[in-house]
């Protein structure tokens, strides 16, 4: 008799489980699933275009190198000439900058702007949406030639950048537009990604736009944001050498 | 008394006779005095007021700030704040005015028009505990009397770079204590003109206002401020109040420079710490910079001091041995060795008086003209200056110093020779013989 409730108890836990299952949630997951590389590593180079109304255009390229299994990422900046050799280097949940004039290591912020640009350190990292993030509130909305899935986010730890967030989701569970917001509720940046390479199975975003909502200049009367432009080419998916994710790899990278 | 008064009106006549020898040594006395008093006291005053931006950017005399380990930032909670307030009153050290003020500092962004300004400082008071503060600021646009928990302060340089002006709504972006980005929205109720390393990028803002966007509670703080009225014993006060504290709460040593302060920081500790500082703490580099000022300059005042001698003690040499025979007459007319040497004697220590008033004169002079000078082309020189000016400062001590310098110099100078002019037999005074 005491088998038979037994059961039923747990049955009745798996049909509630089932049904309280947040949908929404679920889409979070498998977005952060396509676009993190548990079993491989990843290499591709990203060009950083950033676009300062009334001022010249700054790019810059770097070698990035991720291993998503353990939290890892190398970033190595090899242009323009000035930053060339200077790196980044995250291990769990500390980051070094390495920087080759003065030959020595910092630890610098995930939530720092990566090299003054509008991009920040965390954007290079593996998505974890599902597990920063909690969904309140949800709609279906058209994002140009999408349909999307409109997701209210608030962050459940402290350990991100930005506590309140807005993401637009495609049908294909890819992510195609974030808006960052300040705790307080204040529009922070934009960031669009319009396209996405697909690797057997692995996706990597072509081009990521982000658009600071507070800085920008007015030009011929009418107020131009600062934009940042980040394109990756040459992404590859294959074992990285162990030595590459080291502080050892940043200091002699450029010798 | 009436032969005291005789010798010193005869000394005094005796330097207006030689005047034309006593010239040149009379204008190196000037000189000498003249430049070192002026640089002396443009040190002290530099450091004056180095101490009063720093005691305005500090905000006290000594100042207990409080680090949590566990986010890395300035925090005392409620708790914290009454068990220091409890140690002041136990320790009686008895503060004029004590301030409570929040910060955040480094990564606060000010936001107008599309223009961004990172500050350095964001700064969290209480408006009306630091009326006292503010009243000695120099402001472009006046702050409004009341500032309210919606108002900033921003510095002239960032009001200039974000192109706003009083009225005008800005945005300040900040961290929340565990380092997510929040903001709020401000309006501008004051100018400050401060381009000073402490004053350049910085705003200060409501401190219920800064609690509230770091997440701390409405009371909290990160730093306390006690001023005193006077500064010579602010340190035997901080060791007082370091004594109650430590048996009350979880306090760091006493630290007396920027390494020390550096160190201690870098030291593992769990929960809050409470650190006692004084200004001297703060600006110990700037301390060891204006020392070594110092010391260039009393070499430079040794050398002039070690010319003063030679040319006093030749010049003096000369004078005597031109004035032997006079000296011889009046020997025979009744003066004794010792009144001789009297009036000798009142002739230097007139012309060091004077040398030392003509001197303090050129050195007020030279003062009032560096005053006139604009330091905007010395990166980093405004925090020497008050309201953008170089202000002198003459401490007492400094000045008695300086003065001793000097006669100490005229009197080695002129001491031997005139007990030996005093000394010398009448019959070889009286025949011009070589002192």
């Amino acid at each position: 008799m005491k088998k038979k409730y037994f059961l039923c108890l747990i049955a009745f836990c798996l049909v509630s489980a089932g049904l309280w299952a947040d949908p929404d949630h679920e889409i979070l997951v498998k977005v952060d699933s396509l676009v993190s590389y548990f079993d491989t590593d990843f290499q591709a180079e990203y060009t950083i275009v950033q676009d300062k109304p009334g001022q010249s255009r700054s790019t810059t390229v770097a070698g990035v190198f991720r291993r998503d299994s353990k939290e890892q990422y190398v970033i190595v900046i090899m242009q323009p000439l000035v930053s060339k050799g200077q790196g980044y280097l995250k291990e769990g949940k500390t980051l070094w900058f390495y920087d080759p004039q003065s030959r020595r290591f910092n630890t610098t912020s995930s939530a720092d702007r990566f090299q003054n640009t509008n991009a920040r350190n965390s954007d290079f990292t593996r998505s974890t949406l599902a597990q920063d993030y909690k969904v309140v509130a949800g709609e279906d909305t058209v994002l140009g030639r999408f349909k999307c899935r409109l997701l209210t986010l608030e962050a459940t730890t402290t350990d991100v950048t930005y506590p309140k967030m807005k993401v637009w989701i495609s049908e294909d569970n890819l992510l195609r537009k974030t808006e960052d917001y300040s705790l307080s509720g204040q529009l922070l940046r934009t960031s669009a990604i319009p396209d996405y390479y697909n690797i057997g199975g692995r996706f990597v975003p072509r081009q990521i736009l982000f658009v600071e909502t507070l800085k920008g200049a007015v030009i011929n009367g009418t107020f131009v944001n600062e934009k940042t432009q980040l394109t990756i080419n040459k992404p590859s998916f294959g074992k990285v050498a162990d030595s590459v994710f080291s502080k050892t790899f940043l200091e002699t990278v450029n010798q | 008394m009436e032969k005291i008064t005789a010798l010193l009106k005869l000394g005094i006549k005796y330097l207006y006779r030689y005047r034309k020898r006593y010239g040149f040594l009379l204008a190196a006395l000037v000189f000498g005095f003249a430049v070192v008093t002026f640089i002396t006291s443009a040190k002290d005053g530099m450091y004056d007021s180095v101490y009063y931006s720093a005691q305005s950017h500090y905000a006290g005399d000594i100042v207990a700030a409080g680090y949590d380990n566990q986010t890395s930032i300035g925090h005392l909670g409620q708790d914290e704040i009454s068990t220091i307030l409890d140690a002041v009153r136990e320790s009686e050290i008895a503060p004029k005015y004590t301030v409570l003020r929040t910060l955040f500092g480094e990564r606060g962004v000010v936001y107008f028009n599309g223009n961004a300004v990172m500050q350095k400082y964001v700064v969290g008071c209480d408006w009306e505990a630091e009326t006292h503060l503010f009243s000695k600021m120099d402001f472009e646009s006046p702050p409004e009397s009341v500032i309210g928990d919606d108002g900033i302060i921003l510095s002239q340089p960032v009001a200039r770079q974000l192109g706003a002006v009083m009225g005008d709504s800005v945005i300040l972006e900040t961290d929340t204590r565990w380092g997510q980005k929040n903001t709020g929205i401000f309006i501008v109720r004051g100018i400050v003109r401060d381009s000073s390393i402490f004053g350049y990028y910085k705003v200060y803002i409501s401190r219920l206002t800064l609690n509230r966007l770091s997440l701390f509670n409405d009371g909290d703080c990160s730093t306390i401020g006690f001023f005193f009225d006077t500064r010579s014993s602010v340190e035997k006060k901080r060791v007082r109040l370091q004594n109650v504290l430590t048996e009350k709460m979880q306090t760091g040593p006493l630290v007396y420079n920027r390494d020390e302060m550096t160190m201690e920081l870098g030291v593992y500790w769990e929960g809050i710490k409470v650190f006692l500082y004084t200004m001297p703490v703060y600006l110990s580099e700037i301390s060891d910079l204006l020392g070594a000022m110092n010391i260039v300059t009393y070499f430079l005042y040794g050398m002039m001091l070690l010319i003063i001698l030679v040319s006093a003690a030749v010049t003096y040499r000369l004078i005597l041995h031109e004035r032997a025979r006079e000296m011889g007459v009046m020997r025979s007319i009744g003066f004794y060795g010792g009144d001789l040497r009297l009036v000798l004697w009142i002739e230097v220590i007139a012309l060091g008086v004077i040398s030392l008033i003509a001197g303090f004169f050129a050195a007020w002079f030279l003062s009032r003209a560096a005053s006139l000078l604009s330091f905007s082309w010395f990166p980093s020189f405004e925090i020497f200056l008050k309201k953008g000016k170089l202000a002198v400062l003459y401490l007492p001590r400094t000045v008695l110093f300086n003065v001793t310098l000097i006669f100490l110099v005229l009197v080695s100078a002129v001491v031997f020779p005139s007990f030996r002019a005093s000394r010398k037999n009448l019959p070889a005074l009286l025949s011009g013989e070589p002192l």
